[in-house]
């Protein structure tokens, strides 16, 4: 049950805090007394912060030193997974900027620079490319397909292809079609395939209203494109 | 008014499906018109929107080449990019009078949603009309959607309580609207806050339930603090009094509803007046939300 909301922090105090951060031995906190909670919600007590901390470094034991080149889409479904399971924020909260910049420069800073040692703003202030925000997003919407374990989970570019198609990523029945589409595909180029794959089904987006189809229709609209583009490649 | 699109089958018009206005049902409610924004909204929340509609199926059969035995079906639609989510809802069209509803988790919005409505087949029969709709979901009609404000709006501006003397903020200050925008296009969400100092008498009022005289004086001196604050951060910005196509989100977006709905004004009208004679639009705010209970807003 998501029933939580989290301490928000401004853009100019993330700014200010992302400027400040040292170089090594980053230290991490449990509250800050510039972010502060929407009023509307319960607000997440110390203990929760303490746990979605610990699930985080738990997720990521394997990668000490931070992911090589090749694992981050593993890393970063890992994270998204912790973060999912144990934040218990509020989707509406979890729209917002502040609650993933606290994450991001309060509780986790050392976890966020191992993902990103280049510290770009985009990746640590809380907008949607965020290190933490993203990761929970794709976890929230696609669920256990974010970490299929039998498979080659989805590379960043099969989640980009999903993703920043913004108003066919926000129907989650698609989203979910598409991405289970692309991790059954066991043919070559799976990536260029999930790039026909989404293109052929966005260009479907304009005659046909697949909101108000039901999962099962959906399901065989992708499987038909999935079919026809498969063959392609 | 329909909203045009160009598609490869044959579509129905406007004759075919008169809706009323956009309603909003919240928990326990009777349903009420819906505004462009929603006063009272939090997550705890969850709003059902409609409408009553009337469905010209023989007109629409006739437009679109499909068969008798096709159904055709009216759809509801709430679209919310800040929360990435689209919630849909579709029913066979009757004929008659009817209403449709799509329901909202609580929990599942933010910052504003889009409510889109029409007609679209959900099966297609038997039609051989050519260029007649052959799948479900095929749109027949889309209607013109309406913008809602969940938060934002005057009701429920993003409102953060701390007690100043424990920020930068001077201590003894009622409330302020701290605005971190690069430009004026950007989200308002994330970029425009409303503080208010727990440990003013005045914030102390407006956070409380209290509905008594007091309370409600110092709720209608924010009001009208908000929109005074609001204009003065964008009255001298060229961008806010641009002609363009900005966002509803956007600070302008935002600010421009403000204008409208508070003064029945244009944006730059607005910040034209503001630079011009800051005296008499302070005067219009004051009257038009009934400042220090003056008048019923």
């Amino acid at each position: 049950m998501s029933s939580l909301v989290y301490p928000r922090l401004d853009r100019a105090t993330a700014e200010e805090l992302l400027a400040a951060l040292p170089d090594s031995d980053i230290p991490f906190a449990l509250e800050h007394p510039e972010a502060i909670p929407f009023e509307v919600g319960a607000p997440v007590d110390v203990a929760t912060l303490k746990r979605v901390r610990s699930s985080v470094l738990e997720s990521i034991e394997r990668w000490p030193d931070g992911p090589a080149r090749a694992e981050v889409a593993e890393w970063d479904a890992a994270v998204g997974a912790a973060l999912f399971n144990s934040m218990q924020i509020v989707p509406s909260d979890a729209s917002h900027e502040g609650p993933w910049s606290f994450l991001t420069l309060i509780l986790l800073p050392d976890v966020a620079v191992a993902r990103f040692p280049g510290r770009h703003p985009q990746r640590m202030i809380g907008v949607p490319r965020n290190v933490f925000r993203r990761s929970w997003w794709r976890h929230h919407i696609l669920g256990e397909l974010a970490i299929a374990e039998d498979v080659r989970p989805l590379g960043e570019d099969e989640m980009v292809n999903i993703f920043e198609r913004s108003r066919m990523s926000r129907n989650r029945e698609l989203s979910r079609a598409l991405a289970a589409a692309i991790l059954e595909y066991d043919g070559e180029g799976r990536s260029e395939f999930a790039r026909r794959l989404t293109r052929a089904v966005r260009a479907l987006t304009g005659p046909l209203l697949l909101d108000v189809l039901a999962r099962e229709q959906i399901e065989q609209i992708v499987s038909e494109v999935a079919e026809r583009e498969g063959s392609v490649g | 008014m329909s909203k045009i699109r160009l598609l490869p089958h044959r579509t129905a018009d406007d004759d075919s499906f008169v809706a009323g206005p956009w309603l909003v049902r919240y928990p326990g409610s009777d349903p009420v018109e819906a505004s462009s924004f929603i006063p009272d909204f939090d997550y705890g929340l969850a709003l059902d929107f409609g409408f009553r509609v009337r469905v010209d199926i023989e007109r629409a059969r006739g437009l679109t080449g499909l068969a008798a035995d096709a159904t055709i079906g009216i759809y509801a639609l709430a679209d919310c990019q800040s929360a990435d989510i689209r919630v849909a809802t579709s029913v066979p069209a009757g004929g008659l009078d009817q209403e449709v509803w799509v329901h909202t988790d609580a929990g599942s919005l933010a910052g504003s949603i889009e409510l889109s409505r029409g007609i679209t087949t959900l099966s297609c029969g038997s039609s051989e009309a050519s260029n007649a709709p052959l799948r479900a979901g095929s749109r027949l009609l889309d209607d013109k959607p309406m913008t809602v404000v969940l938060e934002g709006g005057l009701s429920r501006f993003p409102v953060v309580s701390q007690a100043f003397s424990r920020s930068r903020y001077p201590a003894d200050a009622a409330w302020l609207l701290a605005a971190d925008f690069d430009d004026p296009a950007d989200p308002f969400l994330g970029t425009v806050r409303l503080l208010i100092n727990s440990e003013h008498p005045a914030g102390e009022l407006v956070l409380s339930r209290d509905g008594g005289p007091a309370a409600e004086m110092a709720r209608s001196a924010l009001r009208t603090d908000i929109v005074r604050q609001l204009f003065a951060i964008l009255a001298f910005d060229d961008r806010a009094s641009a002609a363009g196509d900005v966002g509803d989100d956007s600070v302008t977006g935002v600010a421009s509803s403000i204008a409208q709905d508070t003064l029945a004004m244009d944006l730059p009208s607005a910040l034209g007046l503001h630079r011009e004679d800051p005296v008499v639009l302070d005067g219009l705010v004051q009257s038009a939300l009934g400042y220090l209970g003056t008048r019923e807003s």
